[in-house]
């Protein structure tokens, strides 16, 4: 019995009778996907001193711990570059594979593992994003927070100058809290 | 702004919600060239203003699980094909799945594949639906809006630390979307040679900004597969309904209200033994089957990371074969609280109370004493991940302790330990200790078969026992996974289970009993704790895209079961050992054409089951194809065939006049979104 034949008269006929029906509002995104597009904007708000790309030619934004976060985000950055360099989104496992990043997010409430990887970077032009309440405190730079069903962020200010980078003054502004180095 | 900009932005993103999954990566690269990621569009300001679904309660990447867990993402199961729940689980490897009917399945992880899949706990949104009368699943009452489920987490071995009892052999984890996610409406309505007419429609709603809701129904009428030598006699109609309700008061809270109703007939054909006058009746009769269920769910978050929820849950389920009918309720309550410690420790603890009625009326040929039995379970557990060194290891080890009414207090401790040496790789090993409870048909039941009438009317017995006690497991397993292209993902494990106490049956002396129609001869067959077992395997995985538009993904398992009785000879041990495949294959194919068509094609092996009650089920191979085509954001049109290479197979045992073979089917149906 062939596939095609089955769809024939039937078909049609349930098309017919399904009733017309009115447009709507449609889904909303997940927080991943706003995310991802945060870290997008990112590397068009902060500028990085040439040193951090060693010699690379494309733009890295890597993602620790989060597989929905990292799928968006290669959707985002698809096709996409940044002063000359291609967007690249890759996953990486640990936090020694974040040295080669420009931008680094930090997944879950894994708050041992933000500590690592902002070691691994402490000092580099590495810009650090995260979750969890500690990592503005451990030297983390932005971090995401959720508030009434939306996603903000708040920027540790000191943690960035330390870094090298410089960040515009227009997401200095934007940020929730400009929050304090310890 | 705020609310409006969440609409604003709605229909491309719906293609990005539509994509979910492994295969997002590609299909949102397109989208990008199309310009349609209109997110992207938004100035940071916007950005900032856009409503958000709430991710899930402690994620974990599924790289870094020390445990067999496969993923079914919700665009899995829309490029299957599958119309069904159950049918959607081969999409896991490892996992056996074998249609008995058109209306009946048997779902085995690790072997022991059984009608109702004894020692696998099924979970929908938290709502345990296995039936403590007959130990398992009635999967054909087990659906919900297809569109509707975020992903089906399959766990391949124990759950039971975490979940509790009968997670012997593996744990299915069935997750819709919150009702933020399922915004607008959703028709899909189909026809085909199997399920002759289907439809299902949603609606999701906001009620102010922090409310969202979702309502449901949906109804098939499923044809007939092939009884062998004789008429058909296995159709179906169920309709179902169903609501979910999120409520965000604060960032910090949230509280999630649902519900489902379902009723319907399935048909089917019992041999219904009389013991006055002595004799066997074939009957095709209904069954009748109805259920509701209401859960409320309230989860917090605290500052410093730590989470709680606490769930309570209703559920009623109805059946009516012509054998028997159980009406039964079940009142459960849970609380989970997830708190990260100090020295790198991030524990869950959590407690649970169930209370379970079932009320039995059946013919004295299939009598449960009493027919009426209340039944409570007391859980608690605690679970604990230590990092021992960081970013390398990490040990995870907790217990479940439990007090049930029929084998007391278990307890199921397990031990996990994970490595993480970079390079994308992950190695993991873990012990477990998992149980599996009695339940009513071990522990009351006594069912007779005819045999004959001359010279006396001869019946088997086959006689619950009143002191049987839980099926015990030991579970070595280890598994590796790794990443070595961003293209290529390969997961493989292993395992060793050494069982003790299953479930077995032995014959005993028999008796002559007196009947209202004068004496009858019964020979008796207990239930005991008799069978011991080595079951040891392998399971493979193997998920490629080697192009933005192709997808392919390979599975592979190898099962070897031993079963022993512990004395003398069992009449169950061939068939325990006997209903599960050596040898499972399977071979997916993602295909994205252009101009909006799909093209999957799955190739799937199942190798012989040497001996369930006798009968023994030919290797197969079934190819399933499915054509879809995106015609605009709106509308979608797919045609599926399933099962083509043959015109019918059996999958599974049943033996003279039930016996049914699965046939070649197909259908199409077309789906609006709004």
């Amino acid at each position: 019995m062939s596939a095609v034949r089955c769809i024939s008269r039937r078909m049609l006929l349930s098309l017919l009778l399904t009733p017309l029906v009115p447009a709507s509002v449609a889904a909303a995104p997940t927080a991943s996907e706003v995310k991802a597009v945060y870290l997008y904007n990112f590397a068009s708000f902060v500028d990085w001193p040439d040193t951090a790309f060693g010699g690379s030619e494309t733009f890295e934004i890597c993602v620790l711990r989060d597989d929905s976060l990292s799928r968006a985000l290669e959707g985002v950055v698809a096709g996409e570059s940044v002063g000359g360099r291609r967007l690249v989104a890759r996953r990486i496992a640990r936090a020694l594979e974040a040295a080669g990043c420009q931008i680094v997010f930090i997944g879950g409430n894994e708050t041992v593992g933000a500590s690592g990887v902002l070691q691994a970077v402490a000092g580099k032009p590495v810009l650090t994003v995260g979750e969890v309440e500690v990592f503005a405190r451990e030297g983390g730079m932005i971090r995401f927070v959720m508030e009434r069903g939306t996603v903000r962020f708040q920027i540790n200010a000191a943690a960035v100058s330390r870094s090298g980078l410089v960040m515009s003054s227009k997401l200095l502004q934007l940020a929730r809290v400009a929050v304090a180095d310890d | 702004m705020n609310r409006r900009s969440g609409s604003a932005i709605g229909r491309g993103w719906l293609v990005g919600l539509l994509l979910g999954g492994w295969l997002a990566p590609a299909q949102h690269a397109r989208a990008t060239d199309e310009g349609a990621t209109p997110l992207k569009r938004l100035t940071l300001e916007q950005l900032m203003q856009v409503e958000v679904t709430s991710p899930s309660k402690k994620p974990e990447s599924l790289l870094e699980t020390a445990a067999a867990v496969y993923v079914i993402t919700q665009e899995d199961i829309r490029r299957s094909g599958a119309t069904s729940l159950v049918e959607a689980l081969r999409l896991a490897p490892g996992v056996h799945v074998a249609r008995i009917d058109a209306n009946t399945w048997a779902v085995g992880i690790r072997g022991f594949t059984s009608r109702l899949s004894r020692a696998v706990l099924v979970l929908i949104d938290g709502r345990a639906v296995y039936s403590p009368l007959f130990a398992g699943v009635y999967w054909e009452v087990q659906d919900t809006m297809l569109e509707d489920v975020e992903r089906i987490e399959v766990i391949r071995g124990p759950g039971g630390t975490l979940w509790g009892a009968n997670a012997v052999n593996g744990v299915i984890n069935i997750i819709t979307k919150g009702a933020r996610e399922t915004q607008g409406l959703l028709a899909t309505t189909g026809v085909g040679t199997e399920e002759r007419v289907f439809g299902r429609a949603r609606y999701g709603g906001e009620v102010g900004p922090d409310l969202a809701y979702r309502v449901y129904g949906k109804g098939f009428e499923r044809t007939e597969q092939s009884a062998v030598g004789t008429a058909n006699f296995d159709g179906a109609q169920i309709a179902r309904g169903g609501f979910r309700m999120d409520w965000t008061p604060l960032a910090s809270d949230g509280v999630t209200l649902q519900g489902d109703l379902y009723g319907g007939g399935i048909d089917g054909r019992a041999a219904i033994t009389h013991l006055d006058p002595p004799g066997v009746e074939l009957s095709n009769r209904k069954t009748d089957v109805s259920g509701t269920n209401l859960l409320a769910r309230w989860q917090h978050r605290y500052d410093g990371g730590s989470d709680s929820s606490v769930q309570l849950y209703y559920d009623r389920t109805r059946r009516d074969e012509p054998t028997f009918r159980e009406l039964r309720d079940t009142l459960d309550f849970d609380f989970q609280h997830h708190v990260t410690l100090p020295f790198a420790q991030d524990a869950v603890w959590g407690l649970g109370y169930r209370y379970s009625s079932g009320d039995v009326s059946s013919l004295p040929s299939l009598a449960f004493t009493p027919p009426r039995r209340s039944d409570q379970l007391f859980q608690a557990f605690v679970q604990d991940e230590i990092t021992l060194a960081p970013e390398l290891l990490r040990l995870t080890i907790g217990t479940k302790f439990e007090h049930n009414d029929y084998s007391g207090y278990e307890l199921q401790p397990s031990a996990r330990l994970l490595l993480t040496p970079g390079g994308s790789q992950v190695f993991w090993a873990a012990i477990s200790r998992p149980v599996r409870t009695p339940s009513r048909v071990e522990d009351d039941l006594e069912a007779s078969g005819f045999v004959t009438v001359t010279p006396l009317p001869i019946f088997t017995r086959l006689i619950g026992n009143g002191n049987f006690d839980s099926e015990r497991a030991v579970v070595y397993e280890a598994g590796y996974r790794t990443q070595p292209l961003d293209s290529l993902f390969v997961d493989v494990a292993g395992f060793y289970n050494v069982y003790r106490d299953l479930l077995g049956a032995k014959l005993g002396a028999p008796f002559v009993e007196a009947g209202a129609g004068g004496p009858r001869f019964v020979l008796p067959i207990f239930l005991s704790n008799d069978l011991d077992a080595t079951v040891y395997g392998v399971e493979v995985a193997l998920d490629t895209r080697p192009t933005d538009w192709w997808q392919v993904k390979v599975s592979y398992s190898y099962l070897q079961m031993d079963v022993r009785p512990q004395s003398g000879t069992d009449l169950l041990a061939a068939s325990t050992a006997g209903s599960s495949p050596h040898n499972l294959a399977s071979l997916e194919s993602i295909l994205d054409l252009p101009h909006g068509l799909e093209l999957d094609t799955t190739l799937r092996y199942v190798d012989v089951l040497p001996n369930q009650e006798g009968v023994r089920i030919s290797n197969y191979f079934a190819l399933d194809l499915r054509l879809g085509w995106r015609m605009s954001d709106r509308i979608e049109l797919q045609i599926v065939g399933q099962n083509l290479l043959a015109s019918q197979h059996p999958e599974f045992g049943k033996d003279g006049p039930n016996a049914v073979e699965i046939r070649r089917g197909c259908y199409g149906q077309v789906t609006w979104r709004y």
